[in-house]
């Protein structure tokens, strides 16, 4: 299975950094989120993650977004219902999801994530 | 209220349309030039990238600024205050937009911190995951400010309105 990488660009700062592994089975998506066709940007990490899933080996997803509009927020919960779904069959999933200290918002935006999928995640500060 | 906004520091101040790049710079420029905490300036650097992408999904006034396709057109305005910084914004929108703003203003109208937050997932998660607008950003503006939003519609004739918001962060 191939990885799934998306490099930073720096003229387009509203696409986000994806580095799926699918040696190691840790995907990060970092960086700032708020393209203009989110679901179309988002459509081959969520396809890629079912692929990864079938492989039955475990996965470790780490969420490292300092900023995304509320068109990702609908995306970002797919990506936990995903995983949950994964977990609630058996499969080896952790998801942590690191903060920055000064924004306490996104501390409570993580915790409703949390309440909405019912997905547990480590809250890890950077 | 455009008076009392001009009377005080001007700290941005752009007209034209929020296409992405426009959303690039200015940001960057929230981001590099604000002089307040962090936290502040991070609410203020989220609003402004709700407000403008609706700016630019929602505004009955269309440019075209490159072959990417039309961008909405609008006003968006930064000041700095005694005790806050205050953001307004102004865009025409459809009589469809209209009654879309309403409700969502009419739901968050009275809520607490946490009946927002409630709100916002309750919404979200009715929302299809292809639906590339998500639908809280009124919501979201409205957690971030921890104020009340001032907002004004008026009609313009032809089906269209002119809509303002006014959305102040206090200082920490």
């Amino acid at each position: 299975m191939e990885n799934l990488i998306v490099p930073p660009v720096p003229d387009a700062p509203y696409f986000p950094t994806i580095m799926f592994d699918a040696g190691t089975g840790i995907c990060e998506i970092s960086g700032e989120s708020y393209m203009e066709e989110t679901y179309l940007f988002y459509r081959a990490p969520l396809d890629w993650l079912d692929s990864y899933f079938a492989t039955g080996k475990k996965l470790v997803f780490n969420f490292k977004l300092i900023y995304f509009n509320t068109s990702t927020s609908r995306v970002v919960l797919g990506i936990l219902d995903k995983l949950k779904e994964h977990k609630d069959k058996g499969g080896n999933v952790d998801v942590n999801w690191y903060y920055r200290k000064d924004d306490p918002d996104m501390l409570d935006e993580v915790e409703d994530f949390m309440d909405e999928t019912g997905c547990n995640i480590n809250l890890i500060p950077m | 209220m455009a008076k009392d906004f001009l009377d005080n520091e001007c700290l941005l101040h752009y007209k034209g349309p929020f296409c992405i790049h426009i959303l690039v710079t200015l940001s960057n420029y929230i981001k590099e030039m604000v002089d307040a905490n962090i936290v502040v300036k991070n609410r203020i650097y989220k609003i402004f990238l709700e407000v403008a992408q609706n700016i630019n999904y929602y505004s009955a006034v269309k440019s075209r600024v490159d072959s990417t396709g039309l961008s909405g057109v609008g006003m968006f305005s930064l000041s700095d205050e005694e005790d806050c910084f205050t953001m307004m914004a102004s865009n025409i929108i459809t009589e469809m937009q209209y009654r879309r703003l309403e409700e969502s203003m009419h739901e968050i109208k009275g809520l607490s911190t946490v009946e927002i937050r409630k709100l916002r997932s309750v919404k979200r998660l009715r929302q299809p995951l292809h639906d590339s607008a998500g639908h809280i950003g009124m919501i979201q503006i409205a957690l971030l400010t921890g104020n009340k939003i001032n907002y004004s519609i008026v009609e313009k004739g032809k089906g269209l309105y002119k809509y303002s918001i006014v959305v102040m962060v206090n200082k920490l």
